[in-house]
């Protein structure tokens, strides 16, 4: 189903958490909306799913206007960030909730409806777990019993808020893994919050990055990594390093070191920011050509070496990450370096 | 265990002289406060034998009043039960002007005393109150009967569900009331199939408490019964009566039921948690 939202502006009080965000959704796509906590994400979900109403805007979903429309309508299946299981009620019993309020003249048949928990059962591989309490079941075994809930109503598009936010490393891989697939076998439209990037970017066909309310930018994985719009974006993702720089006819100067820049041509002289992700920045021996800086800590308990550095001129500190055959094992504490950017980016200001 | 928290363990425990101590008051405190005057109720009771006991209790002043007991509690409880859960479903699952002042006005009946209530229902509904002539001309009487009684028990005992249930109902938060409605229930079957079972246990706890109240509420009874033997008189009115005129086997005999009652509501409390703590821990558990 395709889903839009068109100018949603919400405030609660003073604060504004959603100030205009317009967002178009195609049938079958896994959309992750990404951002920082505060950006407005898990609003935009929410007034999605019309658990809030926006107080200016419209929800479409099929090109037809969602607002004013009971939740019942949309049939929106909405997986909350602690699950939000019926504590009181066994796993099957929270499947087939969905089922069970229907007015009677929709309401399946008992034998129906148990059919239909013993099958979300299986497709959330939880079969001989039916009769047991929420308490009794372990974080990731409740988010399916979550998911499986929110199946259970045929839903038109899946609403998942920080799907695996309360689950620890290993089980969120897993998880992340099976959802995907269950996206695809199932045919959905699904949307989900997050603020790991690395989730979004592994799992969504199209992510939307937030900021304070606003939308960054939208694009694939590939298009908001490779090609980030935006100087938040640069830095949210892949936390890249942010070198305050001076643009002066074409070329950039940091500190008092020039780099040229090919795409710098078209900026206008002044101060700029060159962002510079960690895996593209080099180091050098002292005497060749690059940024003078100093080695001010070597982290080499993690799969690729991780440096930090100061560079001489400025005294800001950069993060480095070096490629494992260039052992960090020669670099040292306070060893003089040069850096070089393979790639970098500058934006005006 | 390693040397370091076994001498943490140490530490954390006092001398043992310390602790008989404490426990020695403790159980001397309860028995004197507690124990002995149930005792003694019962002894008193039953000083002149069954016979007498059972003679008081069946006598016809007595009997109307235990009826009566019984008639006001089962009018007044269920109605704030329904007032309770009201209350403590708007406190507690929604926002709105004037919240605080609500939970204010739940808490007035415990910090007012209730000869003062009374006193005060007398004030507006008697015949000489403020509203007294005009129910007159309408035929309505509020005070010195059972409506008076009613009015007052259900002012007195009106905090005893909703207190137990609004911290219950805050802490729990709305997501599963939300997850219920974004599954389709409507208001009605979201309260009865979420948000109720997720109270009973508090919910039924304030119904002992408020029901135990209801039927030894004194003070504010006393002022709006007027004191018509065999007509107004409540348990607890009575058993002053009788101690007021020196019949001591009448007075403890009658107040031995109520003693009872309060037996009755711990051991039927007590039997509900063992019966059924399994759901209960699983209820709240999360």
């Amino acid at each position: 189903m395709g889903l839009q939202a068109q100018g949603i502006v919400k405030t609660f009080g003073t604060f504004k958490a959603l100030g205009g965000v317009d967002l178009d959704i195609q049938r079958g796509e896994f959309v992750a909306l990404l951002g920082p906590s505060g950006s407005g994400k898990t609003t935009l979900l929410r007034i999605l799913a019309g658990l809030d109403a926006q107080d200016e805007g419209h929800v479409l979903f099929n090109d037809e206007d969602m607002s004013g429309r009971k939740l019942r309508d949309r049939r929106v299946g909405f997986v909350f960030q602690h699950y939000a299981l019926f504590k009181h009620m066994t796993v099957a019993e929270n499947i087939g909730f969905g089922l069970r309020v229907r007015p009677s003249v929709e309401r399946p048949t008992k034998a129906d409806i148990k059919a239909r928990v013993d099958e979300l059962l299986r497709l959330v591989q939880l079969e001989r777990l039916g009769d047991r309490y929420p308490s009794q079941l372990s974080g990731g075994q409740r988010q399916r019993v979550a998911l499986a809930r929110a199946l259970a109503i045929e839903p038109s598009v899946l609403l998942l808020d920080e799907p695996f936010g309360a689950l620890d490393a290993k089980v969120r891989k897993e998880l992340r893994r099976w959802l995907r697939r269950l996206h695809e076998s199932m045919q959905l439209t699904s949307i989900f919050v997050t603020h790991d990037q690395e989730e979004a970017l592994e799992l969504a066909d199209k992510v939307v990055i937030m900021n304070q309310g606003l939308i960054e930018q939208v694009g694939t994985p590939e298009e908001v990594y490779h090609k980030p719009q935006t100087s938040f974006v640069y830095e949210f993702l892949g936390g890249a390093n942010r070198v305050p720089c001076e643009i002066r006819g074409g070329v950039v100067r940091i500190g008092s070191t020039i780099i040229p820049a090919p795409q710098v041509v078209d900026l206008k002289d002044g101060p700029g920011t060159a962002y510079v992700r960690p895996e593209e920045i080099s180091i050098g021996a002292p005497s060749g050509a690059g940024v003078p800086a100093i080695v001010q800590h070597v982290f080499r308990a993690s799969p690729l070496p991780r440096v930090e550095v100061q560079l001489v001129d400025t005294s800001l500190a950069l993060d480095v990450t070096l490629p494992p055959d260039e052992a960090g094992a020669i670099l040292a504490k306070g060893q003089r370096v040069t850096v070089n950017f393979s790639k970098f980016d500058v934006l005006p200001g | 265990m390693s040397a370091g928290t076994r001498t943490n363990k140490l530490t954390l425990r006092d001398p043992a002289l310390v602790r008989w101590v404490l426990i020695g008051l403790a159980l001397a405190f309860i028995g004197l406060v507690l124990f002995l005057p149930l005792i003694l109720v019962f002894l008193e009771a039953l000083r002149h034998g069954l016979g007498a006991y059972f003679a008081a209790v069946t006598e016809e002043d007595a009997r109307s009043a235990i009826l009566l007991t019984l008639e006001v509690a089962a009018i007044s409880v269920p109605l704030n039960v329904a007032f309770g859960l009201a209350g403590a479903w708007a406190i507690a699952k929604f926002e709105f002007r004037g919240k605080s002042l609500l939970l204010t006005l739940v808490d007035l009946p415990f910090s007012v005393s209730p000869v003062i209530s009374g006193l005060i229902y007398v004030l507006l509904y008697g015949a000489h109150g403020w509203f007294g002539p005009t129910l007159d001309a309408w035929g309505i009487k509020l005070i010195f009967n059972v409506a008076g009684l009613v009015l007052a028990t259900i002012f007195v005992t009106f905090p005893f569900v909703a207190r137990e249930l609004i911290p219950l109902m805050q802490e729990q938060g709305t997501e599963e009331e939300e997850a219920a409605i974004s599954l389709g229930a409507n208001g009605w079957q979201t309260f009865r199939l979420v948000t109720l079972p997720n109270v009973a246990w508090g919910l039924l706890y304030g119904v002992l408490l408020c029901n135990a109240r209801a039927m030894g509420e004194f003070g504010a009874v006393s002022v709006v019964s007027g004191h018509i033997r065999g007509q107004t008189n409540t348990m607890p009115l009575h058993v002053e009566i009788l101690y007021n005129e020196y019949d001591f086997v009448g007075a403890f005999a009658v107040a031995s039921l109520l003693a009872l009652l309060a037996l009755v509501t711990l051991a039927a409390k007590s039997f509900l948690e063992w019966r059924y703590g399994d759901r209960l821990s699983a209820g709240r558990a999360h």
